[in-house]
């Protein structure tokens, strides 16, 4: 693995016709993140992440992955796996033929290193040898999962990987991105499902008008002056204690609860702080969301 | 890439309803020839000849079945190739595999090539068994002309057979642009009967000008002028422009190939 980051943008634009889809862009996913790209509908997500792998040609800037130049038919795409949109095949081939001529086309042997764990993680048992013509939106899409990392790659794009998926699908599906994560695969997760990505991504990147507009990571992006829900025994009395503390900016209480404006202080801190005071701490919990910081970074952009 | 188109192809029910289409017709033709033969001598030609034997019978269904059925079956074999990938959505599956756009381009014409070569195969051998069976395995008549005027002449069936081969393959020469021009304009639209629909009218359009009067400077140009060159080893007409048939569809198929290549490499890909 070169130290080249996994994805680096710089200076992308594209245009149709008059209208600027992605305008100067530029961004960098390091190897091990998962990253989401977040932006509203229209916002340029979909071109970027086309122009990411070569399948739309920028008017302006580049985009290199895994520390190579992207072209059509570029050799690093071997080392990628992608799922944009949604997925595709050929209907009237079984599921596992259409993985099978998906892979002949770039000439390599069959079967590709992680087939098995692919199908395991698609868990589409028997169906696998059935037309796809047949299949639900949510099979389509975990054969579209399986086609995309069934060749065990470095990078990984997604585009709403979860669309039309049960929670339990859902689930096994983020389970899954984990376990490649913690494997070294980088993920690249475009998706409208906040909460979502609230839970599988490291890093967060907002797009809105083709521009990025917010980038870090998730906590990052949630807020450094956020306000966390703390469930205590005694919520009078943890008031009173936290506030007179410094970096405490407010203190409210609720039921069995006090609700914190937490600014320049850690969490762990405002814990220590309580539990030594004698005060029982059941749960901490962040209040504000990705979604509402997404939100608020959008709605700031208009 | 080609096993890969090949695969995608020949595993379609369409592809062989439509090679099994044209077969049928020419079976239909000599069971109607059977039931109402044509009227020998007051106007003759190749299709009046057609009930002497089996042999003239393959003849006359590859002149009528080259001017229109054949090219909708090519032309909807090849405006599918990169249009129907991008209905389905697969062409951009297929196009961030490791694959130059270039090869994928060749490969699909090559396979929509292969199947068209199928489709005369089919039409010739089911013309060929269907008029033997209605009018038996006889020498067969051709024409030659005396005076201007054409008499029937028999041929011996060795030479018939290879007059069939000679024609069969320079029809197949001539399709070759019609599968590179529906490959073409198959690259410019996601949609299939746009390309399919663009490529008839492109040829048809070339057959109107090229039998239009006044326009004698540009015909030797058009694709489809010398495509019926072919029969003339059959009605007695010189058959030299034959070459000119063949270096025709020879360097419009290259020309519309290099176009073909060069705008798919350049192709935004939103389907």
């Amino acid at each position: 693995m070169s130290d080249a980051p996994a994805i680096e943008v710089n200076g992308l634009s594209k245009h149709f016709g008059e209208v600027a889809a992605v305008n100067d862009l530029s961004f960098v996913v390091e190897h091990g993140q998962i990253c989401g790209l977040l932006g509203p509908n229209g916002a340029g997500k979909t071109t970027t992440v086309r122009m990411v792998v070569g399948l739309i040609r920028a008017n302006a800037g580049r985009a290199r992955l895994l520390g190579e130049d992207v072209l059509p038919s570029s050799p690093v795409l071997r080392r990628v796996g992608l799922l944009v949109e949604k997925p595709a095949f050929v209907p009237y081939l079984s599921g596992l033929r259409n993985l099978q001529l998906h892979w002949a086309a770039g000439h390599d042997p069959w079967p590709p290193a992680g087939l098995d764990d692919a199908l395991e993680l698609a868990n589409l048992g028997s169906a696998i040898d059935r037309k796809v013509r047949g299949y639900s939106q949510g099979m389509r899409q975990r054969l579209g999962i399986a086609q995309a990392v069934m060749h065990r790659p470095e990078l990984l794009v997604l585009d709403e990987p979860t669309n039309g998926m049960d929670p339990a699908e859902t689930r096994r599906m983020r389970v899954g991105l984990a376990e490649l994560s913690s494997r070294g695969t980088t993920v690249l997760l475009s998706s409208h499902l906040l909460a979502e990505v609230e839970q599988v991504c490291s890093h967060v990147l907002v797009v809105d008008h083709g521009t990025l507009v917010a980038s870090g990571t998730v906590a990052d992006i949630i807020g450094a002056g956020q306000t966390v829900d703390i469930e205590v025994d005694d919520p009078a009395r943890a008031a009173a204690l936290l506030g007179g503390m410094r970096g405490v900016a407010n203190v409210r209480t609720a039921d069995h609860s006090v609700v914190v404006d937490v600014d320049g202080i850690r969490r762990s801190e405002i814990v220590a702080a309580l539990v030594g005071a004698g005060v029982a701490v059941e749960t901490v919990t962040p209040r504000r969301r990705l979604e509402d910081a997404y939100l608020s970074i959008v709605a700031a952009d208009e | 890439m080609i096993r890969v188109e090949w695969v995608r192809q020949t595993r379609r029910l369409r592809t062989w309803t439509c090679i099994a289409a044209l077969a049928a017709l020419p079976v239909v033709f000599s069971v109607s020839l059977y039931l109402d033969p044509p009227r020998r001598f007051r106007e003759i030609n190749l299709f009046t000849l057609a009930t002497r034997s089996g042999l003239n019978v393959a003849v006359a269904a590859l002149v009528f079945m080259s001017q229109f059925f054949l090219v909708v079956v090519v032309a909807a074999f090849a405006g599918e190739t990169v249009s129907g990938e991008a209905t389905w959505g697969t062409l951009r599956y297929l196009l961030v595999r490791p694959v130059s756009r270039a090869r994928l381009l060749l490969s699909k014409i090559f396979v929509a090539y292969v199947l068209t070569l199928f489709a005369i195969v089919a039409i010739v051998g089911a013309a060929l068994i269907a008029g033997t069976i209605t009018f038996g395995w006889h020498d067969p008549l051709a024409l030659k002309r005396t005076l201007g005027f054409p008499f029937p002449v028999t041929v011996p069936v060795g030479e018939a057979l290879g007059r069939l081969a000679l024609g069969s393959g320079y029809v197949a020469l001539t399709m070759l642009f019609v599968v590179v021009l529906g490959v073409f304009l198959s690259t410019l639209t996601d949609s299939t009967a746009g390309a399919v629909v663009g490529t008839i009218v492109v040829i048809v359009a070339s057959g109107v000008l090229a039998s239009l009067p006044g326009l004698e400077q540009i015909k030797p140009i058009l694709p489809t002028r010398y495509w019926d060159q072919w029969t003339h080893l059959y009605t007695g007409d010189t058959a030299t422009d034959m070459w000119k048939g063949a270096a025709s569809a020879v360097i419009w198929s290259a020309l519309v190939t290099v176009i073909a290549v060069w705008r798919f490499q350049r192709k935004d890909i939103l389907s």
